[in-house]
């Protein structure tokens, strides 16, 4: 039990990371972004490439992968969102579907199918409270939850966080109001994908990278940011949290004696659900939260 | 003779695809829906179709019931949807068509996994000569695209298309005039539904072998780029689009043995093109290629 909470505390707070980005635009510019997956995968190559082929020490590998995972974010705001202000969310939404194929079929092509890991040095296991952690997951529980410490110190102390708020809360009257609504729109790009990177690097420092890493994050961040309520930013880390803890205790019951109840799989003492279908559980809570509270499980839409 | 045989394989993928994209216009190119799981229906159809042969339901059969339970799935997943907007709407049909991967890839009681189904009889085997039997097949094909194709002009000009063209052009106004905006969205997502149902029979009948492999979310996104090059709310638009895509699709399969790529790079080359222009088409011509021509009503 106390491994249940151990894992989904770790993968919550990775999911976490890449849902602040996505909420925070989604709310902003009022579009899904389909392609937020994308830049945790290309701050995980980056700092692949940074410490691996080219030689840097991992730390600064992670740091400078995680801005050229935001740099990257900034780019697509120029070349694509950037020209489509004033479209509908419909184009916006295409756009960035075109544009996660085209991050994908990039990095797929340079980088081939196979995973790549960072050959980082092997980590020692501690054990609490029968549960077993290790060195690197105990690092990266730590490294998210000071990034979203800062994160959230960013919303509520800084001129920069205020006008991020105000201008989720009301487009219009923020650029009444005499803000800069392009700089402030550049800004959010680049800390969203900086913050996506983030998860990347760190989900492969616990495990791999691969072309597919962002594309398959997608459904849960979506379902975590929209349990959250979308545009707020607590209720997406809490979102990101509950989904991964959902996901790991259906994983982990063991449904036989329900089955036996209504007389089925009688002869079987052990019915788990398989491990592939754990996104399927992501979609699952998504659409009851969608028919419960479309504004997410918060009671405000989005607190000040 | 060669080049015979490649035309027949092109014009028939030319049909499948064809209706796939004619089922996603009506969906989001009329009734402005963004369906990011077109081919979970496909899927659906595909399964649907081989598993009613597999169990010994002649073709007509078999094709119509892949009509019917995709229809049956597009409805199930507009019921929670279609009061939502946009995002929402692509976000629950993108995680669908996931799902319908999932369950094809790891049900192997019922669709073999990764193994995947084989052994789909093509239809009246034994009535058409074998020289003639991909020509017949690519007839049946566009016999189903001309049938789809009726279907849709008689919506695109009846009541229920125009409402549905309201709903797309400002939802909140065709609400307001009475239209039962809800019911109308669950009818156009079934009706775009059973058409991907029938191209995923038509394919299934047709490659004879189907897995998990044939159903990626790949097929999402070259359908989306046909409709929106195409035009969208444009049939004859979609159409060329299928041909331009198809074409485009298939012949870098063909010219592979001339690049010096391996077939892994070229796939992605191939993906890099098409996200290309799908985002080239929303930036520089939304309408796409062929424009929809907007019936102005003068009072």
């Amino acid at each position: 039990m106390v491994q249940i909470l151990v894992n989904s505390l770790l993968q919550g707070a990775t999911l976490g990371l890449l849902a602040i980005g996505l909420t925070v635009t989604f709310s902003i510019l009022r579009f899904a972004n389909f392609a937020h997956g994308e830049f945790a995968m290309i701050g995980a190559y980056a700092a692949y490439v940074l410490s691996i082929v080219i030689g840097l020490p991992f730390i600064i590998a992670a740091g400078l992968g995680v801005a050229v995972a935001g740099g990257m974010a900034l780019f697509a705001d120029t070349m694509v969102f950037g020209r489509l202000r004033n479209a509908s969310p419909i184009a916006l939404i295409i756009a960035s579907l075109g544009l996660s194929m085209v991050i994908r079929a990039i990095f797929g092509a340079a980088f081939g199918a196979d995973e790549v890991g960072y050959e980082l040095p092997l980590a020692s296991h501690y054990r609490l409270f029968g549960a077993v952690i290790t060195s690197r997951q105990v690092t990266i529980i730590g490294v998210a939850a000071a990034s979203l410490v800062t994160f959230h110190l960013l919303l509520k102390r800084t001129k920069l966080g205020k006008s991020m708020r105000a201008l989720s809360d009301d487009p219009s009257l923020a650029r009444g109001r005499g803000l800069n609504v392009e700089r402030i729109i550049k800004y959010t790009w680049f800390i969203g994908g900086c913050y996506a990177g983030l998860t990347g690097v760190l989900i492969g420092a616990e495990s791999i990278v691969w072309p597919d890493l962002g594309y398959e994050l997608l459904l849960p961040v979506f379902a975590a940011t929209i349990i959250g309520g979308v545009g707020n930013v607590h209720g997406a880390v809490l979102g990101a949290m509950l989904l991964a803890l959902v996901e790991n205790l259906m994983l982990a019951i063991n449904w036989s004696p329900l089955f036996q109840a209504f007389g089925f799989f009688a002869d079987q003492d052990f019915v788990f659900v398989k491990t592939q279908y754990r996104s399927a559980f992501a979609f699952i809570v998504l659409v009851i939260v969608l028919i419960w509270r479309p504004t997410g499980i918060l009671r405000q839409a989005r607190p000040s | 003779m060669q080049f015979f045989d490649i035309f027949i394989y092109f014009a028939t993928m030319i049909g499948i695809f064809g209706i796939l994209a004619l089922g996603l216009n009506l969906q989001y190119g009329l009734t402005g829906l963004v369906n990011f799981g077109h081919v979970a229906f496909y899927a659906i159809g595909g399964y649907t179709a081989a598993l009613a042969t597999i169990a010994g339901a002649p073709f007509v059969v078999s094709l119509l019931l892949a009509g019917i339970v995709a229809a049956f799935a597009g409805l199930l997943i507009a019921l929670p949807t279609a009061r939502l907007s946009t995002s929402y709407w692509a976000i629950t049909t993108l995680g669908i068509a996931e799902i319908v991967r999932m369950v094809a890839l790891n049900e192997e009681w019922l669709t073999k996994g990764s193994f995947g189904l084989d052994a789909i009889t093509p239809p009246w085997l034994d009535l058409v000569p074998t020289a003639a039997y991909s020509a017949f097949y690519m007839a049946l094909t566009w016999a189903v695209v001309g049938a789809v194709l009726i279907v849709l002009i008689l919506i695109w000009n009846s009541p229920f298309g125009r409402a549905l063209k309201a709903i797309r052009e400002d939802e909140e106004l065709a609400t307001s005039l009475g239209k039962p905006v809800f019911l109308l969205k669950l009818k156009a997502m079934a009706l775009g539904a059973m058409f991907a149902g029938l191209a995923g029979g038509l394919y299934a009948h047709y490659i004879t072998f189907i897995s998990p492999d044939d159903f990626t979310p790949v097929i999402t996104m070259i359908v989306w780029a046909m409709v929106i090059i195409g035009g969208k709310g444009n049939l004859v638009g979609s159409i060329f689009g299928t041909v331009v895509i198809v074409g485009f699709y298939n012949s870098t399969r063909f010219l592979k043995d001339y690049l010096p790529f391996e077939a892994e790079t070229v796939a992605n080359l191939r993906m890099l093109v098409i996200g290309l222009l799908i985002i080239g088409v929303v930036l520089f011509r939304p309408q796409g290629v062929i424009a929809e021509r907007k019936r102005i009503y003068k009072s």
